[in-house]
């Protein structure tokens, strides 16, 4: 078990008064709160920072863990001195070096049942979020996924064991949709006692796609075509999320024309979304003294300016 | 193999049991428009796993930044939006991807 500063945690001085503190813990709350930040590694730094918060906002608390500061810095191996008492329980999910001092997990008000002997207690397991990233093709049926995750495990004291790590193989419904949220009754943590056992959230996330581009059930797939194919127009093999099919482009399709594909798209509950083809003029990357040529005649022979608008400012 | 079903509806009072949520606190959330149920009364109300995973982020929004519970339905609604903003961003930097070369 390693020592946590909480006062390098919340980037205060240890002799920080408690409206700086606070102040230091909203601040980085704001930056690295699971369900505002971005940052990948938000969920653990939340974890410490609001450990650290615990720990120093209470005066009793602070002092208790000012007092084994003395015996120990930050990322070192710590282990408490044997004789060391905590009267504190809490109700959170913090670190085995907090528990070290703080004491293990306690009833939480409200949900605990208490057995006769006072030491026991009942509580239900966690809830567990872990977010389960799906790729477009997947969510055209329901779908068989294999998932792994970490559980937080404890004894019936409320102390906490090794993670146990479960893998579940789960049917996924056809028509998921990017941030939709599945809960899996009773696959969470353990119950202490006889408390029943937490949920699994499992948080759908669409994996970004090489050709298809999603908006809601609609898909956009860009199409690249020759200037003489704009132009004159052509049928293209254009892919789809099931199989490819011929889109007849009509003649002087400039670039960013939309064509809709009907039905296309994602499933969604109420049917099917579309799919759009969006054309996209490409020039060839080199051109022979030929090709050059007959570009050459081009320009001479069309009149056209391809900048009308800006002589209409 | 377990379903995994996202057609699963909850009542007013297993939202607020599972995400540990005063009652009041929910019906506010719906009635300020962050939550859309389906039913009419507060006791014919149903949620999705979606709603009810917004709803235990009040929670969380309540104790982690101290925000009072009137509060909640703002702050869910700015995170929402902000969770919005954020995934078009995303889609459309994709699509100006494809027409800008590296």
């Amino acid at each position: 078990m390693d020592f946590k500063d909480y006062y390098k945690i919340l980037g205060v001085e240890p002799d920080a008064d408690l409206k700086a503190i606070k102040t230091a813990y909203r601040r980085l709350a704001r930056k690295y709160h699971p369900d505002v930040s971005e940052d990948k590694d938000a969920e653990a730094k939340f974890k410490d920072i609001a450990e650290a918060y615990a720990a120093l906002k209470d005066p009793e608390k602070r002092a208790e863990y000012d007092e084994l500061r003395k015996y120990g810095q930050h990322g070192q191996r710590f282990e408490p001195p044997p004789d060391w008492q905590s009267s504190f329980q809490h109700d959170d999910d913090f670190s085995d070096f907090f528990e070290s001092i703080f004491g293990s997990r306690g009833p939480r008000a409200g949900r605990q049942q208490y057995t006769q002997r006072e030491t026991h207690f009942n509580l239900r397991g966690q809830d567990i979020e872990t977010e389960l990233p799906i790729f477009l093709e997947e969510t055209l049926a329901d779908e068989r996924k294999t998932i792994s995750y970490h559980l937080p495990h404890y004894d019936k004291e409320g102390r906490r064991l090794a993670d146990i790590k479960k893998t579940l193989n789960v049917k996924i419904p056809k028509g998921v949709s990017e941030g939709e949220r599945i809960r899996l009754k009773g696959q969470g943590g353990p119950g202490i006692g006889t408390g029943a056992s937490g949920d699994l959230y499992l948080h759908i996330r669409l994996v970004p796609h090489p050709l298809f581009d999603v908006e809601g059930h609609n898909l956009t797939i860009t199409v690249p075509i020759s200037p003489w194919e704009a132009v004159l127009g052509t049928k293209v093999e254009v892919p789809t999320l099931s199989g490819s099919i011929n889109l007849t482009l009509p003649p002087n399709s400039q670039t960013g024309k939309r064509l809709r594909i009907k039905g296309k798209g994602l499933p969604s509950k109420t049917g099917s979304g579309d799919l759009y083809a969006v054309v996209k003029i490409v020039i060839p990357e080199r051109s022979d003294e030929e090709t050059k040529k007959i570009w050459e005649s081009l320009s001479k022979k069309i009149k056209f300016n391809p900048r009308s608008e800006w002589s209409k400012t | 193999m377990i379903e995994a079903s996202v057609t699963v509806k909850f009542s007013l009072d297993e939202v607020c049991e599972i995400a540990e949520l005063p009652t009041e606190v929910l019906i506010t959330i719906v009635e300020e428009g962050v939550l859309e149920p389906s039913g009419e009364s507060p006791e014919e109300w149903r949620f999705d796993s979606t709603m009810l995973s917004i709803a235990k982020r009040a929670a969380r929004l309540h104790r982690d930044f101290e925000i009072e519970w009137t509060g909640i339905p703002f702050y869910l609604d700015m995170i929402e939006e902000l969770e919005k903003l954020r995934a078009e961003n995303r889609t459309l930097r994709q699509r100006l991807n494809r027409f800008l070369l590296k």
